[in-house]
């Protein structure tokens, strides 16, 4: 039981991250960020470049946070320089134009990683091992479910308890009446796509040493998000961390239960919620 | 009217004659006229009823695997009895999953759709005993009322016999009440709704109709290419390249999504030959319509010749 619910909870923590950050960005942009994989992606890449330079622990229980943040800031750019020249035009026009940036990042991969799957693994063991209720656990493991977990709670006190989350949050509610109040708006536009890909990212990173890299995960990813999101509610963090955990546990006691059709399973579950409750668990947003 | 005629005309004599040129460009352009098909099957979705399906990969996969399993499993070669159950199975696949996508719209209509088909692709992916797995399905030695179909060149002509057979159909199909119905669901829900329009009796007929000629397509796929594998008929980028085709060649005209399949397909070949980073080229080209040119190539030509008179 202990490592299934150990793996389910890395599963969890690192669709939360990925979710949430979908989930943000839909809330205050209305668009679903299909290039969102590619974030992840980019984030694991961007931490295995960065770990090339020293075998240090320290450097890399650091990556994740630079990966998160470089991958925030080419979302950043990616918002100002190609998805705001579309805004007001329709979600069929924004969500092509981040399908379409899914394929440019992928030959940015090859190009700049090679087409083989990368791995580094070394830091799991410099940390280690724990045992729990008779099991070994790589210690790292635990690491990152703790860390996920702080992320979240940082998350819910910048969005609940800070100036700028409660401007974020007014934003998702009624964007006109908010830059009627002097907000920015664009500027709560690029913030959040900064965050939303700095979760991504930062998940990324984290799962470097757990699973590698591959292309192809970025699809893979984007996927699970999706399901994420819409088994949660679109636009609702809550519905995302219930979700992420629900689908996070489900699918690895899948993996060990029944191994042919876990992945089914999870969108079985998915269809399921939909057919119970069309919103989400947690949705509020019409649609 | 009439020198559209013409054009019409020699589009189908150039298609006509295309097997005389060689087998590779019978090849390209038969994988063009069936994505061809499917665009169009996309684009009753999305242009006339409203509704992006990022998962119409699934019916293409329904219709490819529904040929290959039952030439694996059961041995049944005539494509006279593979093609009816083809459109049969995508059919029931659009009946089942259209009950559960039709009630909603927008965002979460496609999300829906793409999370469907990866429930698909997930079974085609795992179940190896039933499907074979990554390996896919080599289908061979098929017939057609008991005559061995085997060259492009006769491949070909099978296509293009649905092709023309398709265009006419939805055609047909849009121009019908149910089709002009579901473009006033399109453009406006609430108005519909008050004329005591059953809207979601409509989308679900819209969605059949898009699945069981999608479905079609990806049996003819399977039969022409002779392999099929998860990947290449269900996955994401299956679904995708049908959007991509139809908003390359303008989703607000009838004929935009075939002109754009046969610019894609041309294009990927191309591309894909001359160089290695096919992918960063379809991205670019998908970044482009929708900043540039957003109506595709037949809306913008269209709205110049509009502009014209």
């Amino acid at each position: 039981m202990i490592p299934q619910i150990i793996n389910g909870l890395i599963f969890a923590s690192i669709l939360f991250l990925v979710a949430a950050g979908l989930t943000i960005i839909f809330g205050i942009l209305r668009v679903v960020n299909f290039s969102h994989g590619s974030f992840y992606l980019l984030g694991i890449y961007i931490a295995y470049s960065i770990t090339r330079f020293s075998q240090d622990p320290v450097l890399y229980l650091a990556s994740p946070f630079i990966a998160g943040a470089l991958a925030g800031a080419v979302g950043m750019a990616f918002e100002r320089g190609l998805l705001s020249r579309v805004y007001g035009r329709g979600e069929l026009f924004e969500l092509l134009l981040t399908y379409g940036m899914i394929f440019v990042f992928i030959d940015v991969f090859r190009i700049g990683w090679g087409t083989m799957p990368i791995s580094d693994p070394t830091i799991t063991f410099k940390l280690g091992t724990v045992s729990i209720a008779g099991y070994l656990m790589p210690l790292y493991n635990l690491y990152l479910i703790t860390i996920a977990a702080i992320l979240a709670l940082v998350l819910w006190y910048l969005l609940f308890k800070t100036r700028v989350g409660m401007i974020i949050r007014a934003t998702s509610f009624d964007k006109e009446v908010t830059s009627s109040f002097g907000v920015n708006v664009n500027r709560v536009y690029v913030l959040t796509f900064f965050l939303g890909c700095f979760l991504a990212g930062f998940g990324g990173g984290l799962m470097l040493p757990v699973t590698g890299a591959w292309i192809g995960l970025d699809i893979d990813m984007l996927i699970l998000g999706l399901v994420v999101v819409v088994v949660g509610g679109l636009g609702s963090i809550k519905g995302a961390l219930v979700a992420s955990l629900l689908i996070g546990l489900v699918r690895s006691f899948g993996i060990s239960m029944f191994p042919a059709i876990e992945l089914a399973i999870v969108y079985v579950i998915m269809i399921a919620v939909l057919i119970v409750k069309p919103s989400g668990l947690f949705g509020g947003v019409e649609h | 009217m009439r020198d559209f005629r013409i054009v019409y005309l020699a589009i189908a004599i150039i298609l006509f004659c295309i097997p005389f040129t060689g087998e590779y460009p019978t090849y390209l352009t038969g994988l063009a006229l069936l994505f061809g098909i499917s665009a169009l099957a996309l684009n009753v979705l999305l242009g006339y009823t409203g509704l992006l399906s990022f998962g119409n990969a699934l019916f293409f996969g329904a219709g490819a695997y529904t040929v290959g399993l039952l030439i694996k499993h059961y041995d049944i070669a005539a494509i006279e009895i593979l093609f009816p159950a083809s459109i049969a199975t995508s059919f029931a696949v659009a009946v089942a999953v259209g009950f559960i996508c039709v009630r909603h719209t927008r965002i979460y209509f496609t999300m829906l759709t793409i999370a469907l088909a990866s429930l698909f692709y997930a079974l085609a992916h795992k179940l190896r005993p039933i499907t074979g797995g990554d390996d896919g399905i080599r289908i061979y030695d098929t017939y057609l009322f008991g005559r061995e179909i085997a060259s492009v060149t006769e491949f070909y002509y099978l296509i293009l016999v649905f092709f023309f057979a398709s265009i006419l159909v939805l055609r047909i199909i849009l121009k019908s009440p149910f089709g002009l119905t579901l473009q006033a669901i399109r453009d406006s829900e609430m108005r519909a709704r008050f004329a005591g329009i059953s809207i979601t009796k409509y989308r679900l007929g819209s969605f059949i109709v898009s699945g069981v000629f999608t479905g079609m397509a990806g049996a003819l796929y399977a039969l022409f290419l002779g392999q099929i594998s998860p990947d290449d008929v269900l996955g994401l980028t299956r679904s995708g390249e049908f959007v991509a085709m139809t908003i390359l060649g303008g989703f607000t005209s009838f004929t935009g999504p075939v002109v754009g399949a046969f610019v894609f397909t041309y294009l990927k070949a191309f591309v894909s030959s001359a160089l290695i980073y096919w992918y960063m080229v379809a991205g670019i080209i998908i970044i482009g319509v929708v900043l540039f040119v957003p109506l595709g190539i037949m809306g913008e030509i269209e709205r110049r010749l509009l502009w014209r008179r």
